[in-house]
C-alpha cells in the first residue's frame, strides 16, 4: 500500500511524475516488510542464527551479548534495480534495543547496505553489511517512568473522545503556589486539571479548572505574569471559536479574570514582552485544520495570521495588527519566543506546518518585520514545535525544529524521477527535524543531518536539555501520530 | 496533517520516543532506550523540570493515546548542576528575553514556554558536568549584561537585576541514585538449585493462552533431558492445581515480583517469556513470545559443542 503521506508529498510536488514506478516499489516493500517483521520476530524469540529461511549463511546483525532482545524495527531507506541474478539491493535502517548477560541496556542501530533475494515465495536477506553500526549502553537507566504513584494520571473521563484531540497537547509545568514545589497543569480534551505538587514527587487529587462546551477542547495552558505581581497567571487556549480564557493568580488560587481575542483556530500560545514595555504580551498560533485543507502540503498559504496581543498589565490587551502583508497566512503550530539576533529586538519565531517557518522581529514601537529568509530559517517542513539552547556552547542561542522524518517518504524521493528542484524540496519535507546553529554574522547553519538530530520521526514536542547534567545539551523529541490496532506503519 | 484517517490505522504509531545525546564527536547517539526513556504512545507536549528538587531534570509527556500523562524520574547520578531563577527590575518581572552567559557552557535562554503547547519556569537549568563552580553574567532584556560572580553548583540560586550577586541560594535536596531491579542472570538468582546441563525457565500465568500452547515444546525438551521450569503468576497454593490443569510435568514455582520486574516492559510483563540458561547457570538468552526454544536451545548446543 502506498503511504498517505509520502503520496501526498509526492504529487503535491510532481503531479504529472510517473506514479506507477512508486507504487510498484512500494508494493515491492510491502513483500519485504514481511521478510523484515519475521525477522525482527527471531531475534525477539532469542535466535542469533537465521538462515536458511530469513538470511543467506553468514548473514548475523551485531547482537554479541545481547540476551534478551525488546524492539526491533528494519525498514528499507532504499530500493535499487535487481540485478540479472534477481538480487535486490536495499537500504537498511533497522534498530535494535535489548539488554544483555548482566541486565544492561543497550541499543544496536544503522543504516547499512543489504540484498534482498527471492527464496520460493519469500524474500531473504542475502547480503547484510553493518559497518558503522552505533552502539549505546547504559548500566541502568536514567528514567523511570511512575506517574501512576505521583498522582499524575486523568480522573475517569464521562464526555468521549473529541475530533480535534489528536492533534493537541498543553502542559504547564511550574509552581503556582510559591510552596517551592512544582504544579501541573494538563489538559485532557474539554477539561483543564491542576496538580498541586506535594513532597516526594506526589501530586494532590487534580482541581478541575475549567470545562470547554460542546465540541471544544482545550489546547493550550501558557502561564506567565500577566499583571506584574509577582506569580504566574495563566491563559487557556480553545480550539475553537470561543476566547482565551485568563486566570489570575491570587494567592496560589487561579480565578477567571476575563478573556482575549473572540477566538479562532487556537493551537498554542506564547507570553511574552515582545516590545520590551515590562509588561506580558500573548501571541496566539492558529491551525486551521478543522474546516479547511492547506493550498498545498508543501507551501499551504491559507492558513490564519498569528495575533499578536500588547498586554496593558491588567488582564486587558491591545491587538498589534503591523503593516499589511508582514504577517503570514501560514498553518501555525507553536512558536518561540526570544532576542534570535541579539540586537534587542523581540523575535517570535513561529513553526508552520505545511510549508516555511517564520520569524517576526519586534521593535519597542511596535513594528514588525519578517527575517527568516534573511537569516536562513525558512526550514520548508511539516513544522510542529522548536526550542532554544546554546548546542555548540559558544554563547549563542541555537535552534533545534521539530518537522516529520519519514522513512517512506525518504525510500520514495531515493529513486523517484522527479526533477532536482522537487527532489531537494521533498527530500527536504521528508528529512526530519533541523539543528540550526547561530553563526556569528547573525544567521543560522543547519546541521541536523550532519549532527544525527534529524530522525525524530512524526515530532511533537522537542526540547534541547541537559538531562544529564555533563554540561551538553540532549535533544528529546516526543512523537507519534496515531498508533492504531492495525500497527502495519504508514 | 488533513482531516480523514482511520482511527483503526496506524499512522505514524508506536513510535520510540528519541533522546540525542552528544559524543565527543559533535555527532549525537540515540540513547532513548538505554536511557529508559522508552514510551511508545503518541506524545505531544513535553517538558523537562526539575519535579523532586534534587538538582536534576525529570521529565512529564502528555500523549494522545492512554495512558495521557506520564512521568519519568531522573534516578541517575548526574553531573553538578545549578537551577538560576531570574528577576528583572528594569522590565518584565520574569526576564523572558534574557540570556544567562555561563564561562564555557554558553547561553542559556529565559523563556515562558518551549516546544509544543508547554509552559515553563523561566529559571535555566546549567548541567555543569565535573565543576563545582562557574563565573555567571546576566543579558538582560535591555542588552545591559551583569555579572553575577563565581555561583558553586548544588542550589537553586535567584539573580534580582542591579544586585550584582545572588539574592536567594536553596540547596538542592540530596539525590539518592537508584538501582534497577536485581537481573537475574544466574540460575541461582532465580532462586532455583543449580543443574548440569541448560536449564529453561517458562514465566507464565494459567490464563495466558500462548504460554498453554508452548507447553508441548517444553515437553519436548524436558523429554530429551533438559532441565525445564515453570514460574507462575500465581499464589504458591493454587500452583498444584494450575501444574495439573495445564500438564507441566516439571519443576513448577511462584514468580516473585522481583524476577518479574526484572523483564518488565513499558506495557507490563510479556507472557511468554522464556530464559535459556546454559550449563554453567548463566543467562544465555530471553526468549520473548513462543515457539523459538528449540531453535535457541539448538544455538546454545552448536556453541557448547565448539568450545
Amino acid at each position: 500500500m502506498l503511504t498517505p503521506l509520502a503520496l501526498t508529498l509526492f504529487l503535491a510536488a510532481s503531479p504529472s511524475a510517473a506514479l506507477d514506478a512508486v507504487e510498484k516499489q512500494e508494493a515491492l516493500n510491502d513483500e519485504l516488510e514481511v521478510a523484515f517483521n519475521d525477522l525482527c520476530g527471531a531475534l525477539k524469540g532469542g535466535r542469533r542464527v537465521l538462515s536458511p529461511e530469513l538470511t543467506a549463511e553468514g548473514v548475523a546483525f551485531p547482537l554479541d551479548g545481547v540476551v534478551e532482545l525488546s524492539a526491533c524495527s528494519i525498514r528499507a531507506l532504499e530500493i535499487g534495480a535487481a540485478s540479472k541474478s534477481g538480487e535486490l539491493p536495499v537500504k537498511l535502517l533497522w534498530d535494535l534495543d535489548g539488554r544483555d548477560a548482566g541486565g544492561r541496556r543497550v541499543s544496536v542501530r544503522g543504516e547499512s547496505p543489504a540484498a534482498m533475494v527471492k527464496a520460493g515465495k519469500r524474500w531473504i536477506v542475502s547480503r547484510f553489511e553493518p559497518s558503522g553500526f552505533e552502539k549505546v549502553e547504559r548500566d541502568a537507566p536514567r528514567f523511570v517512568e511512575r506517574a501512576e504513584a505521583a498522582g499524575l494520571v486523568f480522573p475517569p473521563r464521562t464526555q468521549g473522545k473529541r475530533p480535534a484531540e489528536f492533534l493537541t497537547g498543553g502542559l504547564t509545568v511550574r509552581d503556582l503556589d510559591a510552596d517551592g514545589l512544582p504544579d501541573v497543569i494538563a489538559l485532557d480534551g474539554p477539561l483543564a486539571w491542576l496538580y498541586r505538587g506535594r513532597p516526594g514527587l506526589t501530586f494532590a487529587t487534580p482541581e478541575l479548572l475549567a470545562t470547554a462546551p460542546g465540541e471544544n477542547v482545550f489546547s493550550d495552558a501558557a502561564t506567565g505574569d500577566f499583571d506584574g505581581d509577582g506569580d504566574p497567571d495563566l491563559a487557556l487556549t480553545t480550539y475553537r471559536n470561543l476566547p482565551v480564557r485568563l486566570f489570575r493568580n491570587d494567592g496560589g488560587k487561579l480565578v477567571e479574570q476575563g478573556t482575549l481575542s473572540k477566538g479562532g483556530h487556537h493551537q498554542s500560545a506564547v507570553p511574552s514582552d515582545l516590545d520590551g514595555d515590562g509588561k506580558l504580551d500573548l501571541v496566539i498560533l492558529n491551525y486551521p485544520l478543522v474546516n479547511r485543507i492547506p493550498t498545498t502540503y508543501l507551501m499551504a498559504d491559507n492558513g490564519e495570521v498569528p495575533e499578536l496581543w500588547l498586554g496593558n498589565g491588567d488582564f486587558t490587551f491591545r491587538r498589534l495588527v503591523p503593516k499589511p502583508g508582514v504577517l503570514q497566512k501560514h498553518w501555525s503550530f507553536a512558536a518561540l519566543a526570544a532576542d534570535f539576533l541579539r540586537d534587542g529586538r523581540m523575535g517570535l519565531y513561529v513553526v508552520n506546518d505545511y510549508g516555511v517557518k517564520d520569524l517576526y522581529l519586534v521593535s519597542k514601537d511596535g513594528g514588525v518585520e519578517e527575517r527568516a529568509e534573511k537569516v536562513g530559517l525558512k526550514d520548508p517542513g511539516p513544522g510542529m514545535s522548536a526550542d532554544l539552547g546554546d548546542v555548540d556552547r559558544d554563547g549563542t542561542l541555537d535552534l533545534y525544529v521539530s518537522n516529520m522524518f519519514s522513512k517512506a517518504g525518504t525510500r520514495i524521493m531515493a529513486h523517484a524521477a522527479v526533477d532536482p528542484a522537487t527532489r531537494a524540496l521533498v527530500g527536504k519535507h521528508v528529512r526530519g527535524n533541523s539543528m540550526f546553529l547561530a553563526q556569528a554574522d547573525g544567521g543560522f547553519q543547519e546541521v541536523g543531518e550532519a549532527r544525527n538530530v534529524n530522525r525524530g520521526l512524526w515530532s511533537f514536542g522537542s526540547l534541547l536539555s541537559d538531562v544529564d547534567d555533563d554540561g551538553r545539551l540532549e535533544v528529546l523529541v516526543a512523537n507519534g501520530f496515531i498508533s492504531a490496532p492495525n500497527r502495519h506503519d504508514h | 496533517m488533513g482531516g480523514g484517517y482511520d482511527p483503526n490505522e496506524s499512522f505514524s504509531g508506536y513510535e520510540p520516543k528519541k533522546l540525542f545525546h552528544e559524543t565527543p564527536s559533535g555527532r549525537f547517539e540515540e540513547t532513548s532506550f538505554v536511557e529508559g526513556w522508552d514510551s511508545r504512545l503518541d506524545g505531544r507536549s513535553l517538558v523537562t523540570a526539575d519535579l523532586d528538587g534534587d538538582g536534576d531534570l525529570d521529565l512529564v509527556m502528555t500523549n494522545r493515546n492512554r495512558p495521557q500523562l506520564q512521568l519519568w524520574e531522573n534516578v541517575a547520578k548526574n553531573g553538578h548542576a545549578l537551577e538560576l531563577s531570574l528577576q528583572a527590575t528594569k522590565g518584565h518581572r520574569e526576564a523572558d528575553g534574557a540570556v544567562v552567559l555561563v564561562e564555557g557552557l554558553g547561553a542559556f535562554p529565559v523563556v515562558l514556554v518551549r516546544g509544543y503547547a508547554s509552559a515553563v519556569d523561566p529559571a535555566v537549568h546549567v548541567g555543569l558536568g565535573e565543576r563545582t563552580k562557574v563565573q555567571v553574567r546576566v543579558r538582560w532584556r535591555s542588552g545591559a549584561e551583569e555579572s553575577f560572580g563565581v555561583l558553586e553548583a548544588g542550589a537553586r540560586v535567584t539573580l534580582v537585576e542591579g544586585q550584582g550577586a545572588p539574592s536567594r541560594r536553596m540547596a538542592f535536596a540530596a539525590n539518592r541514585p537508584k538501582a534497577p531491579p536485581p537481573w537475574p542472570n544466574t540460575v541461582a538468582g532465580l532462586g532455583l538449585s543449580p543443574a548440569k546441563g541448560p536449564t529453561v525457565v517458562q514465566l507464565f500465568m494459567q490464563s495466558c493462552k500462548s504460554c498453554r500452547d508452548e507447553v508441548p515444546a517444553l515437553a519436548a525438551v524436558s523429554q530429551r533431558g533438559v532441565r525445564v521450569v515453570s514460574l507462575g503468576l500465581h499464589e504458591e497454593a493454587e500452583l498444584a492445581e494450575v501444574k495439573k490443569a495445564l500438564g507441566l510435568a516439571w519443576e513448577v514455582w511462584p514468580l516473585t515480583e522481583r524476577v518479574a520486574g526484572a523483564f518488565e516492559g513499558p506495557a507490563g510483563l510479556i507472557l511468554p517469556t522464556v530464559l535459556v540458561y546454559d550449563s554453567a547457570g548463566r543467562l544465555f538468552r530471553v526468549v520473548a513470545g513462543a515457539g523459538s526454544v528449540e531453535k535457541v536451545l539448538a544455538e546454545l548446543e552448536a556453541k557448547d559443542a565448539g568450545r
